[in-house]
């Protein structure tokens, strides 16, 4: 299955309907999305507006594939548990964040391996598409020694 | 300036009453049992009216409570003797734990025993109470260690003798005993029959009758002096006395000098300062086996002992002193081997300041990790191997696998004020209650109300800006960065002087 993550800030019904859309055609996939009081209602995929912390945890456990905005939890959470996560970033400009920082985040994840961005509907659409060629990454549990330095050296004073 | 030396600082509280408590805290202070330490003197009792004690009262508690919440002082060392002062010190001894502040009860005082065995259910509970959560309890002999073992479950309690101030210690040299024809003898301490006074004068009546001579006895101390002169004006005794009165400063140092042997028939004691003066300062002492002063004076080696209250018994020590040749030599040369070994300053000090310092050792530092739910916690807990190495507890909108010791607050963004407001209320009180020596934020709201109430309560902070600003810092970010001691940004771009640095990444 698929778990479709708008995280729990803001709705983004542009990305749902655009699953949604792509779910229409591709009955045979399970989709579960948290829309996060989106006004958009899909049609074709199971949807719910909030998954309480156990639910969401059992769900996506379960997922193998994860369609996140690119919010850093639903990023960081999926690399940790080697699952591919295609991302389509909010934009400002249309009224779904503060600034333009998830486009910005976009362009330093892309070097990522398990990472699919995906700026425009047709890129989306092409990932999903090759949804079972998807490879997830591999990343360290933890932050990089440089920052774990940092941090120690600094508390430890 | 590091901030840790200042979390060492420790606090004294105690009366500033005349008396054997303020005198030993000053001591402790003169001899250097807190060098190196920030202390800070709080008098919590004082000889005054009913209403001004209660405001001292509360006074030195606030004044406590400000510098554990200001991040002055992790051990608070707090003296007391457990008679009225029970209330004062059990209130203290909360506020410490609740604050995170270590204690060291350092409990005097002769009459805590039978205080003890008098007072009803409450007393003795908070009795217990203030023996139990205290993190170290001083007592100031072994008799009042058994004591103490008897009721109470802590295990850390330790003999610090009161030591005298080391004044004394250059009379021992000066000594010529074998020269005189008449010795002199010392009776220093409060008049009273508390002290057998009145058992003293008895004695020396026993010793005239006897036509026992070729001594003399100065008296020096407050209480009932005017009474004792009559008592011996009365017994014709005036050839043996000479009542002084209180002395102090020079004339007590000539005292201690001039005189060969130290008498102290008390009723009741701890173990008397008087007495340890004496073996610094080479006088032999003749006193009685009450309190803690069996445990100095363990056997005639060390000087003579009697039981309290019985004069003839006195009297017998008195002529055996002045009998004996060499009696008195012997008895100030091992009294002083003893003194220099376990009752000087020098052998006191280093074993409060290992107290103190083992305390504060193992304190490990309190760490405060905060984020708002989401990335940013998320983001936080890939510090964890660091963070796991400190005693840290997490504050976050949501529970993420990792947290131990954790807090749920509201979850609040700039949206709604009144939640703002709220989270911001949850966090200071997280932040006084836990006191962390060291706050630390991957972002958001609750971070950045963390960061702030930290700061101004004396933590070290630091604030980690999501790894999603790889353009600019966030809002709360830029706001942050006033009240962070470190600055981190996840990218260098961001990185610039007087801004945020970067130090590395979560990924």
């Amino acid at each position: 299955m698929i778990l479709l993550t708008v995280g729990t800030q803001l709705p983004f019904d542009r990305f749902v309907k655009l699953v949604d859309e792509w779910a229409c055609k591709n009955p045979e996939v399970e989709i579960l999305a948290q829309i996060a009081s989106g006004t958009y209602t899909p049609k074709h995929m199971e949807y719910v507006d909030y998954l309480d912390e156990k639910r969401y945890a059992e769900v996506f456990e379960k997922a193998e594939v994860i369609l996140a905005h690119a919010g850093m939890g639903s990023v960081i959470s999926s690399l940790i548990a080697s699952k591919p996560v295609i991302v389509y970033p909010r934009k400002a400009s249309l009224g779904e964040h503060r600034n333009e920082h998830q486009l910005a985040t976009c362009q330093k994840l892309s070097y990522l391996k398990g990472c699919y961005i995906a700026y425009e509907p047709e890129a989306l659409f092409t990932t999903l598409d090759e949804l079972s060629s998807l490879e997830g990454g591999s990343i360290n549990p933890y932050a990089n020694d440089d920052l774990l330095a940092t941090i120690d050296n600094f508390i430890a004073g | 300036m590091n901030r840790n030396n200042q979390l060492s600082g420790v606090a004294i509280v105690g009366t500033r009453a005349r008396g054997g408590i303020y005198a030993v805290i000053e001591n402790h202070i003169q001899a250097g049992v807190y060098e190196g330490y920030e202390h800070y003197f709080i008098a919590s009792h004082d000889e005054v009216g009913i209403v001004n004690r209660v405001i001292l009262a509360l006074t030195s508690l606030f004044t406590l409570i400000s510098l554990i919440i200001r991040g002055k002082i992790s051990v608070c060392h707090l003296h007391g003797s457990m008679k009225g002062s029970i209330y004062r010190k059990s209130t203290f001894v909360f506020v410490c734990r609740l604050l995170g502040c270590k204690v060291i009860f350092h409990l005097h005082g002769s009459e805590f025993a039978k205080t003890y065995e008098k007072r009803g259910g409450i007393y003795k509970r908070l009795v217990r109470y203030v023996l139990n959560q205290s993190d170290n309890v001083f007592v100031l002999s072994d008799y009042w260690k058994t004591y103490v073992e008897t009721i109470s479950v802590n295990t850390e309690i330790h003999v610090i003798n009161n030591f005298p101030a080391p004044v004394y210690e250059t009379l021992y040299d000066t000594r010529e005993y074998s020269k005189k024809s008449t010795t002199e003898l010392l009776f220093l301490g409060y008049i009273g029959q508390r002290k057998g006074i009145y058992d003293l004068v008895e004695a020396v009546a026993l010793l005239k009758a006897r036509g026992i001579e070729g001594f003399h006895i100065n008296v020096g101390g407050n209480g009932e002096v005017d009474k004792l002169k009559a008592l011996v004006a009365e017994r014709d005794l005036t050839q043996y006395f000479n009542v002084i009165g209180w002395v102090s400063g020079d004339q007590k140092h000539q005292l201690l000098k001039q005189s060969d042997l130290l008498l102290l028939p008390s009723h009741n004691e701890g173990l008397p300062i008087a007495i340890l003066e004496a073996m610094s300062a080479g006088l032999a002492v003749l006193s009685t086996r009450v309190g803690g002063i069996p445990d100095a004076i363990s056997d005639e080696r060390y000087g003579l002992l009697v039981e309290p209250g019985k004069p003839e018994d006195l009297a017998n020590a008195i002529s055996r002193y002045l009998d004996t040749k060499g009696l008195i030599k012997s008895v100030t040369r091992n009294a002083r081997e003893l003194y220099d070994e376990v009752y000087s300053a020098q052998a006191n000090v280093a074993k409060i300041r290992t107290v103190i310092d083992r305390l504060k050792h193992k304190r490990k530092k309190k760490v405060l990790a905060v984020a708002s739910k989401g990335g940013h916690s998320i983001q936080l807990m890939r510090l964890k191997p660091v963070l796991d190495q400190y005693d840290t507890s997490y504050v976050s909108s949501q529970h993420y696998d990792g947290m131990d010791n954790f807090t749920r607050v509201t979850d609040a963004n700039r949206n709604s004020k009144f939640r703002l407001m709220l989270l911001f209320f949850q966090v200071l009180w997280i932040v006084i209650r836990k006191r962390p020596n060291i706050v630390i934020s991957s972002g958001a709201a609750p971070g950045y109300f963390t960061v702030l109430c930290g700061k101004l309560l004396g933590a070290k902070t630091i604030w980690i800006d999501s790894i999603a600003n790889a353009e600019e810092l966030s809002m709360s970010g830029q706001r942050a960065g006033k009240f962070a001691d470190l600055w981190l940004t996840q990218w260098p771009e961001v990185a610039h002087e007087n801004g945020p640095k970067y130090g590395g990444r979560v990924l």
